[in-house]
């Protein structure tokens, strides 16, 4: 119980470690190849293809859910798709993130009227950044992991704040 | 295109003791009305018919409110003749498969039960194909869409999680049995096979092929799945596959992960807006889809396109298929290992999409061509910039081809893999590249001219061999091909207006019609029924890549599992295109 004081949850030790962890994790954030529909052209394809290059900014493709740290939810889900969404989701190791890429992932889109279409994933998985358009262009997309980049450098304040909020 | 002899057909179904009401419908061409009970003798007399309509390009059906109706769409290749055969179904009666006639039907007759609420009897794999167990027949007129109000508060609608992963333990096993099965009693019509999990998968005996085997070593059978998230399954197929060892006995494509009812939200679209819906289906190739939907609204409404307008469409299609191919190219190079392919010819795409985007305004979702015309004129600046694409992008293709098509690792993998032989290719409904890559040369552009395309100067690429090679060969030479044609484009563009006066809301004269184009996956036909309001009664969308994908399942049946990644890879499906 002592130990937990300083290795715990909230502890100094964890919090300062995680936060180098998260330099880190920011700096490659790599995603699940995993294209549902036409969002994965433009989201997968063209933004690690030679004139965005994803790469540079330490986001590289991997074939498993369990070396990869975001999925990219590039497209329309529906009831067929959904258990597969799930448990590829919980096939990731955490910390896991979920990007929703465009209308369909985000709100069902152009095809919401349609019984068999789920509207928005964020019914299924929890999704940290959402990117609207359709498709949205691969600059969105990148702006999209700027935005989940800034979202985990956020991490270590919420942590501090939790501990505050403990100890009080 | 000619129409067929009504006298000639009316005869000859005659002759085989078939009871049948021949009309020549306007603007769609001759439909032969027969009882369900006797369309099985009717389509094998009119294969056998020294007329030969032994192609079965489609097969769908529509809900008239008080039946069913239900379409076999045949194809004579020797005489260029099409005909419509037409069956009155009543609501929940059982539909006899036809799939040992035309073994193209395998999959479309599935997806028809499912959607419509019929039962089936005789199909050697009745399962559900794109919805799951307990989805109501959705193409039903009766089964009504979300409403606004639902739509608006996304949160009136829960979805168990729990539930969910629990749903997917089972996934291994089929999810459900068709309505057709789990419904079917032993009836007069001969007891409808049990099915469910106790059946056998995949496909028929018939079409099954026994692994080699060399060693005689007996050795179990082990089901694989591979997909719907597989790095090279293109998209969100999943193969069952049965393999002995490394040897893939038989295989089954389980499709519908991305069933978005497209056919079904067109009935709710007023017809200037089915585009949007078009463009998402097959969503490499949106220029092609529009052009479909929009050729059989203006063959309905008979409006008359302007030259210029048929020229931008014809310029914009041909962009559009090499960018819909570089799609194909690149990914072939990564299933066989050629990663660098996939950069090179991701560049060219780039300005492809640059000089979409500055005519149509979008990178991928044009919605461009639309009833009586397209939607704006050509820019001054995407002029330039296809010039500048013009005069690089053959000497890329030369070094592309040097990487991939030369490459003798390449050549050693890929020639003599995955055969598809041509009567193969036509009884499983094969068009476009892939049709070609067998010898057979079948090209709408220059079969059955569409858009101008008459007055265009192009070969049609055609291999012999049919398999993975001959289908890249045919590919890369039909994006040769589509340089001529831009070029010509470009060069002759005819003066005058982009697009013809056409009304605001168009509402087309009840009718039915089907037109097709030469999309980059082969015959994309839009079967169109209005009923004089501003929006499609019924609009059926065939997906050439779904019969290309049916041809795939036997193709992979022999070879090896490291093979069915470049066999499925090289049969160039789109799954947004086959599920719609």
């Amino acid at each position: 119980m002592a130990l937990d004081r300083f290795t715990g949850e909230h502890s100094a030790i964890f919090i300062r470690s995680e936060q180098l962890f998260d330099v880190a994790r920011r700096k490659s954030l790599w995603y699940m190849a995993f294209g549902i529909a036409c969002c994965s052209i433009e989201g997968l394809m063209h933004a690690s293809g030679p004139r965005f290059d994803f790469d540079r900014m330490g986001v590289f493709f991997r074939a498993s859910p369990r070396q990869a740290d975001v999925m990219i939810v590039a497209g329309t889900v529906n009831w067929k798709m959904a258990p597969i969404v799930r448990r590829l989701y919980d096939e990731m190791p955490d910390p896991r993130y979920v990007v929703s890429m465009g209308a369909c992932a985000c709100t069902g889109g152009p095809f919401r009227e349609y019984p068999n279409v789920i509207m928005g994933v964020d019914k299924i998985v929890p999704v940290d950044v959402y990117i609207p358009g359709c498709p949205p262009r691969p600059e969105s997309v990148q702006y999209g992991f700027m935005q989940l980049m800034e979202k985990i450098k956020g991490q270590t304040e919420e942590r501090l704040a939790a501990a505050r909020h403990d100890g009080r | 295109m000619q129409q067929p002899d009504t006298t000639a057909v009316r005869s000859a179904l005659e002759h085989a003791g078939v009871t049948v009401s021949v009309e020549e419908v306007e603007r769609l061409g001759v439909v032969c009305r027969v009882e369900p009970a006797s369309v099985r003798d009717a389509l094998i007399a009119l294969r056998d018919w020294e007329h030969s309509f032994d192609f079965q390009v489609d097969l769908f059906g529509e809900d008239t409110r008080e039946a069913i109706d239900v379409v076999y769409h045949l194809r004579s290749f020797s005489r260029d003749e099409d005909l419509f055969v037409k069956a009155t179904h009543p609501y929940d009666s059982v539909l006899t498969s036809v799939w040992d006639i035309h073994p193209a039907a395998l999959m479309p007759e599935r997806e028809l039960c499912e959607l419509f609420g019929l039962r089936i009897l005789g199909h050697p794999n009745p399962k559900r194909l794109l919805t799951t167990d307990g989805c109501p027949p959705y193409l039903r007129k009766e089964v009504s869409i979300r409403t606004p109000e639902e739509v608006r508060d996304r949160a009136s609608q829960v979805v168990n999680v729990a539930e969910l992963t629990g749903a997917f333990g089972s996934i291994a096993a089929e999810p459900a049995p068709a309505p057709a099965a789990s419904a079917a009693s032993a009836g007069a019509e001969g007891g409808p096979a049990p099915l469910g999990e106790s059946q056998p998968l995949l496909l028929p005996d018939a079409i099954k092929r026994a692994p080699s085997g060399v060693d005689h070593v007996s050795t179990e059978h082990l089901i694989l799945s591979m997909g719907p998230q597989h790095p090279s399954t293109h998209g969100v197929l999943r193969l069952k596959m049965e393999i002995d060892g490394e040897e893939v006995v038989s295989t089954e494509a389980v499709i519908g992960h991305l069933h978005r009812g497209i056919e079904k939200l067109a009935e709710s679209r007023r017809f200037n807006a089915v585009g949007t819906l078009m463009d998402r289906g097959d969503y490499v190739s949106g220029i092609h889809n529009e052009l479909a939907f929009a050729l059989a609204t203006e063959q309905l409404l008979e409006v008359d396109v302007p030259r210029r307008a048929s020229w931008l469409r014809v310029l914009l299609g041909e962009l559009n298929r090499i960018a819909s191919h570089i799609t194909w190219y690149g990914p072939v190079g990564l299933d066989t290992g050629v990663m660098g392919l996939f950069l090179y010819v991701f560049r060219d795409r780039e300005s492809l999409l640059d000089i979409l985007e500055d005519i149509t305004g979008q990178r991928m979702m044009f919605n461009y061509v639309r009833p009586g015309g397209v939607v704006a004129d050509i820019t001054t600046t995407a002029e330039a910039k296809i010039r500048a694409f013009l005069d690089t992008f053959d000497t890329y293709m030369d070094e592309n081809e040097e990487i991939i098509m030369g490459n003798e690792i390449f050549q050693a993998r890929t020639q003599g893999l995955g055969v598809l032989t041509p009567e193969m290719a036509l009884a499983f409904g094969v068009t476009g590249g892939n049709l070609r890559s067998t010898g057979v040369s079948w090209d709408l552009r220059k079969d059955r001219p569409y858009s101008c395309y008459d007055e265009f100067d192009f070969q049609v690429p055609v291999a012999e061999t049919g398999d993975v090679y001959a289908r890249c060969q045919v590919r890369v030479g039909e994006m040769r091909q589509s340089t001529r044609i831009i070029r010509q484009c470009i060069d002759g563009l005819p003066e005058g207006e982009f697009t013809a006066k056409v009304p605001r809301v168009l509402r087309p004269p009840a009718g039915e019609t089907y037109a097709a184009v030469e999309s980059p996956r082969g015959e994309l036909g839009i079967h169109l029924f209005t009923d004089g309001s501003d929006s499609p009664y019924r609009m059926r969308y065939r997906p050439p890549a779904m019969y290309a994908l049916q041809a795939g399942e036997t193709l992979l049946a022999g070879g090896l599992i490291a093979d069915a990644v470049v066999v499925m890879g090289s049969m160039d499906v789109v799954l947004g295109e086959i599920d719609r």
